[in-house]
């Protein structure tokens, strides 16, 4: 895997290194590619990775935005620290990423260094990263090679003067047109991994109109999905927000929106439900429920629609056995409840409800300290290096001092992950979702 | 041969004994079997068997053999969930006839294979360690070496050498108290009392040389005494690492 990191600076430079050589370059490059081509029909099987994975480059493209172009919504306060969140997941998982986002100076004191790796969330950046982008998917795919992009937007969601659902950037509307026409066509990925975090996010994959108003607004859009024109694009899936209500979108706690925590938190492997250390459409989306399961306040709760690329319902959005530049964080068995991971900034990583029998890891970024945390203590900890699994079995605990606060945070206190995520849960979820259930190993190999 | 000999001959002869014991079976060790977590069946099993081999290279004959462990918790059953705190596994280990339990989980995150281990006795007071599956033969070794002089205990001499120190200082201090006695007697003129000036002169001379004698005697044994504390100290904290 490359080292290359994200930032937008790096998108620029290689473009211009190609057409500065020209021939030569290209010369070069066919070169470069038989003889990685050769070294990979060579290469000894023993290679690291599930063999899926060897072939394979990621890349994310993260777009984060805090403004409102509408007078009448108020601007959002943490999409911005969404977008950090969620590059610093991605970033060390993937080949290259890129973020578009104007950090404000609190999500900048928490994601030190982030700001500078940082480009303006604007139609021309986000066209310069696609077309950037498409170039290293089409190289690629000449060497044989298998894409994976992960598109993440928080920020708000409305419709354009088409009536058609759009995202907002700095300097305008991004429609569901111009994601289809200017991102989804350009690129030659293998899968495309959308994840939004906006009000009505729906709208923006789906035609205007197609949905019935109603309570069961999920439902609605999961029924009326064949008929869209998602078929025309087999390799993307879908991990939308279905939540109407602005309030519920963010939660200062946690700094963050409450959707797009509890998606990063399922993609650190916390929604591993059956243990193969890959996480799947139907397993996040079994997570995400779970999460939410025991929020009654209307406000507070969180809808979320997860549909896989129809080229391939099993693909993983995420998978912990990937050498990656992240550490782990091994929750084993007989550890029960809720628990949380906030770094020394303050910054909630990842959370989930732990059923006792079920052995559970998180990914986390190398190099910090950490806390983890649950219902009235913490453990301090730090993940090394990449690689370094801790392991919290053996952290030594003590109290935690817990701050009151309003009646909708107290909501999200007590409910959010109030409900023990494993295999049963998953199993009624799927069930009642009639969704294709990943194979859930029963028990310990007993056999003598 | 002296009585310092004989001593000496004894601790040997001792020491010997307890070296031979190292390698007999002092309580049954049960190795569950291994779990895995983004890794699969067949790791665990093979990640299983390696733990078994160090077991057994530095347990001894202990280490239960994987069919009598699985019968056993086909017995068990129902009792066969996960342990969150000593008191459960204090009766694991029990439930299982066991002088001590191991569980391993075989984890496959980062492209890095590892074992998560859990050792515990029949206190249910667990050692978690983490091993890399790839040449963690020798970390193998020294967990299941710490275990077993966790299990035996520290033997009595770390304690012997720490009560010898306490013997050494307070001989030390009988001759340091001793020492200042002349001193004073000598500062008071109380000492060869009574002599006459040649007289006065070979008895002068002769509690000096006493004295210094003594002074020495009193800080060799201080010395010993320290050095003989702190290796006992350091002893006893190895053992119980």
């Amino acid at each position: 895997m490359s080292d290359v990191v994200g930032g937008g600076r790096n998108w620029i430079a290689p473009t211009f290194v190609w057409h500065r050589f020209g021939l030569m370059d290209l010369g070069l490059r066919v070169i470069s590619l038989a003889a990685l081509g050769a070294l990979m029909a060579f290469a000894p099987a023993a290679a690291a990775g599930p063999p899926a994975e060897q072939g394979t480059s990621f890349y994310a493209l993260v777009v984060a935005n805090n403004a409102s172009l509408d007078h009448a919504r108020a601007p959002l306060q943490y999409a911005d620290d969404d977008g950090a969140s969620f590059f610093e997941l991605l970033e060390p998982q993937v080949d290259e990423a890129a973020l578009l986002a104007v950090l404000d100076d609190d999500t900048q004191r928490r994601h030190p260094g982030l700001a500078a790796r940082a480009r303006p969330p604007t139609r021309r950046e986000l066209l310069a990263a696609v077309d950037h982008l498409a170039k290293r998917m089409e190289a690629d795919r000449q060497a044989g090679r298998r894409t994976v992009l992960y598109f993440v937007y928080a920020g708000h969601g409305q419709r354009n003067a088409g009536g058609e659902g759009s995202i907002t950037l700095l300097d305008g509307l991004f429609g569901r047109t111009d994601l289809f026409d200017q991102v989804v066509s350009k690129l030659p990925a293998t899968f495309i991994h959308l994840i939004v975090d906006a009000c009505d996010s729906y709208l923006f994959v789906h035609a205007r109109g197609a949905l019935s108003p109603g309570p069961s607004y999920a439902a609605a859009i999961t029924a009326s999905l064949s008929r869209m024109e998602l078929e025309r694009w087999p390799q993307l899936g879908l991990v939308l927000s279905t939540t109407r209500e602005q309030e519920s979108h963010e939660w200062s706690a946690i700094r963050s929106g409450v959707f797009s925590h509890q998606v990063r938190s399922a993609l650190s492997g916390a929604a591993d439900v059956n243990g193969d250390g890959r996480v799947e459409y139907s397993e996040l989306a079994a997570f995400v429920a779970a999460a939410n399961q025991g929020v009654e306040e209307a406000r507070g709760k969180v809808d979320l629609l997860a549909r896989a690329p129809a080229l391939d319902r099993g693909v993983a959005l995420a998978d912990v056995r990937r050498p990656t530049r992240q550490g782990y964080l091994f929750l084993p068995p007989g550890m029960a409840g809720r628990f949380w991971v906030e770094d020394e900034h303050g910054v909630r990583e990842a959370e989930l409800n732990k059923q006792k029998e079920r052995p559970a890891v998180m990914a986390l970024a190398p190099g910090r300290r950490y806390y983890l945390r649950g219902e009235g203590r913490e453990a301090p900890f730090q993940v090394p290096r990449a690689g370094a699994v801790v392991d919290a079995g053996a952290l030594a605990w003590g109290d935690l001092p817990l701050a009151a606060r309003g009646p909708v945070e107290d909501a999200f206190r007590a409910r959010l992950f109030s409900v023990p995520f494993g295999p049963s849960f998953y199993r009624g979820y799927v069930a009642s979702v009639g969704e294709e259930p990943v194979a859930i190993r029963e028990q310990l190999d007993l056999s003598p | 041969m002296s009585r310092w000999g004989t001593a000496l001959a004894a601790a040997l002869a001792l020491w010997a004994v307890e070296g031979t014991a190292r390698g007999e079976c002092a309580g049954r060790v049960a190795i569950v079997p291994f779990d895995y977590l983004a890794s699969e069946a067949q790791v665990a099993r093979e990640a299983e068997q390696r733990v078994r081999d160090a077991a057994a290279r530095r347990l001894g004959a202990c280490v239960e053999s994987r069919e009598a462990t699985v019968k056993r918790l086909q017995r068990l059953g129902p009792f066969l969930s996960a342990c969150p705190d000593d008191a459960c596994r204090a009766s694991r280990a029990s439930a299982l006839e066991a002088a001590s339990v191991v569980e391993g989980i075989a984890l496959g995150v980062g492209g890095r294979p590892s074992l998560a281990l859990s050792l515990w006795g029949r206190d249910g007071k667990a050692v978690r360690a983490s091993v890399p599956l790839e040449g963690g033969e020798k970390e193998l070794d020294a967990l299941f070496e710490r275990w077993a002089r966790r299990e035996r205990g520290a033997g009595p001499w770390p304690y012997v050498s720490i009560g010898a120190a306490a013997g050494a200082v307070a001989v030390g201090a009988f001759f340091g108290a001793k020492v200042r006695q002349e001193q004073q007697a000598v500062s008071d003129g109380t000492a060869c009392a009574g002599m006459t000036s040649q007289a006065l002169s070979g008895c002068l001379d002769a509690r000096l040389a006493d004295g210094r004698r003594d002074a020495l005697a009193a800080n060799a044994l201080f010395g010993a005494g320290a050095a003989l504390a702190a290796g006992g100290t350091i002893w006893l904290v190895w053992e119980w690492r």
